[in-house]
Formats: C-alpha cells, sequence, structure tokens
C-alpha cells in the first residue's frame, strides 16, 4: 500500500528521531492548535470591531447648516437670515 | 401653508437649499449632504419641518429632488446594511464558534491530562476571553447593522411622504 511505502521509506527508518511532526508531543499540539484557534479569533472579533466603530463626523452639523446653498432658495422658500 | 412663511435655518432647510442647488447645476459637498440627510431623517421635528417647507416652496421639482436624494442615501444604508450582516455571518459567527471550539479543546485537554497545571488553565482562560471578546463584537457589528436598517426605512418612508406631499399640493389639497 502506498502509505506503508511512504512510512518505510529508506531515509526515514533510518533516522526516525529526525521526522519533525513525529517528534512533536501530543501537548504541543493541542496546545498550538488552541492557541491558533484562539488568535484567529482574537483577529476576526479585532476587525468586526474596527468595522462597527462609528465613522467620525465630516464636519460640525450648525456649521453646515449655517453655510448651506440658501441663496439658491430667493424664489423657492423663504428662510430666515440670521437664524 | 399658504402665504409668506419664513422658515428657520436647520437641517429640514438646508436639505431643501441643497437638493435645489444640485437641480441648478451647483455641487454640494457628498459629506455634508449625507450628514445633513441622517439628521433630518433620524429627527421627527426636521421630518415634519421637512414636509412643511416641501408644501411652502413655490418649486414643485424641489420635492422630487429631495426624494431622490433621501431614496439614495436609503439605498446607500441598504448595501452598509448589508455589509454589515455579511461580515456578521461570515466572519463574526466564525469567530465565535472558534473561539467556542477552543475553549471545549482546552477543557477536554485538561480532563484528559494532555496539558496541566498552569499551562491548562491559561489555556482555558485565554479561549474564555477569546468568546467573551467575539461575543462582544458581534453584538457590536449587529448594532452597527441595525441602525443602518432603520436610516434605510426611515429615509425610505420620508422619501414616500415627501413625494405624497408633493401630489396633494398638485392636487390643490
Amino acid at each position: 500500500m502506498i502509505w506503508n511505502f511512504q512510512l518505510s521509506s529508506p531515509i526515514l527508518a533510518v533516522q526516525p528521531e529526525k521526522r519533525m511532526f513525529e517528534a512533536m508531543g501530543l501537548e504541543t499540539v493541542i496546545v498550538s492548535t488552541i492557541i491558533g484557534a484562539c488568535a484567529l479569533s482574537f483577529g476576526a472579533s479585532a476587525y468586526l470591531f474596527m468595522r462597527a466603530r462609528p465613522q467620525p463626523a465630516a464636519k460640525d452639523l450648525e456649521k453646515i447648516v449655517k453655510n448651506a446653498p440658501y441663496h439658491r432658495l430667493h424664489n423657492v422658500l423663504k428662510v430666515e437670515a440670521n437664524s | 401653508m399658504k402665504g409668506p412663511l419664513k422658515f428657520k435655518r436647520r437641517p429640514a432647510t438646508a436639505l431643501v437649499a441643497m437638493a435645489n442647488s444640485l437641480s441648478m447645476g451647483d455641487a454640494v459637498p457628498g459629506d455634508e449632504l449625507r450628514q445633513i440627510i441622517g439628521a433630518v431623517v433620524s429627527d421627527r421635528a426636521e421630518r415634519a419641518a421637512l414636509l412643511a417647507a416641501l408644501r411652502a416652496s413655490n418649486d414643485p421639482d424641489c420635492g422630487l429632488a429631495v426624494a431622490d436624494l433621501l431614496t439614495a442615501y436609503a439605498s446607500d444604508a441598504a448595501e452598509a446594511e448589508a455589509q454589515a450582516r455579511d461580515a456578521d455571518q461570515v466572519i463574526g459567527q466564525w469567530a465565535q464558534r472558534l473561539a467556542a471550539g477552543a475553549l471545549l479543546a482546552s477543557f477536554g485537554a485538561a480532563i484528559a491530562g494532555t496539558v496541566t497545571g498552569g499551562l491548562a488553565f491559561g489555556l482555558t482562560l485565554l479561549s474564555f476571553s477569546g468568546f467573551v471578546f467575539a461575543t462582544a463584537s458581534r453584538i457590536g457589528g449587529r448594532g452597527k447593522m441595525r441602525r443602518r436598517g432603520q436610516d434605510r426605512d426611515s429615509a425610505d418612508s420620508l422619501a414616500r411622504h415627501v413625494l405624497e406631499a408633493g401630489k396633494l399640493k398638485k392636487e390643490g389639497k
């Protein structure tokens, strides 16, 4: 079978201690998986927080209301000049 | 609403002025327009003032221009709402599930004895805080989504009312 051939290949059979993933303990695998999952989750949550942050207002509303083009309304609607 | 009624300078009249200015070919900064529409749409007094100002105006096309601006604002808000919903369902939900999975895995590893002592405690704490953080960010994102939905609904209804007001005026009611 294919996997048997791979496992008993001469290089791996001669130096079993050199196999990187074989040397990893169960604890390392589990700890790194959990830390990785948490890092992903934290990253995604931070991205969502940044998205949900309200956009800063471009200008003060009072200033926009004051400087709106009322001169265009002279025949259409009467708007008080200083209010 | 007949006679020389004078209106105050307020967001509603500023919106009418901007719409009139736009229909005459003048440029109006987009962010100012958006801010004014947002202020008008979310305030009941401003909505009433806008309807009153449009009924008092002498230009019948003014209401059409305002209604078009309001509809464009509503479609922008709908787009933002859809984006917020996508982000919540694609990213937020999976971030929460990932953190919950990590929490369960750390519990399992601690119970089985694969990870022990301070490391097990640290992992559980880390994944628990990740779950809390993911939940909080989802709540924030959903709040934004709801606000956008409200903006869309109120801009849509105001645009409808503006058009109705124009129709009533034309019929002389």
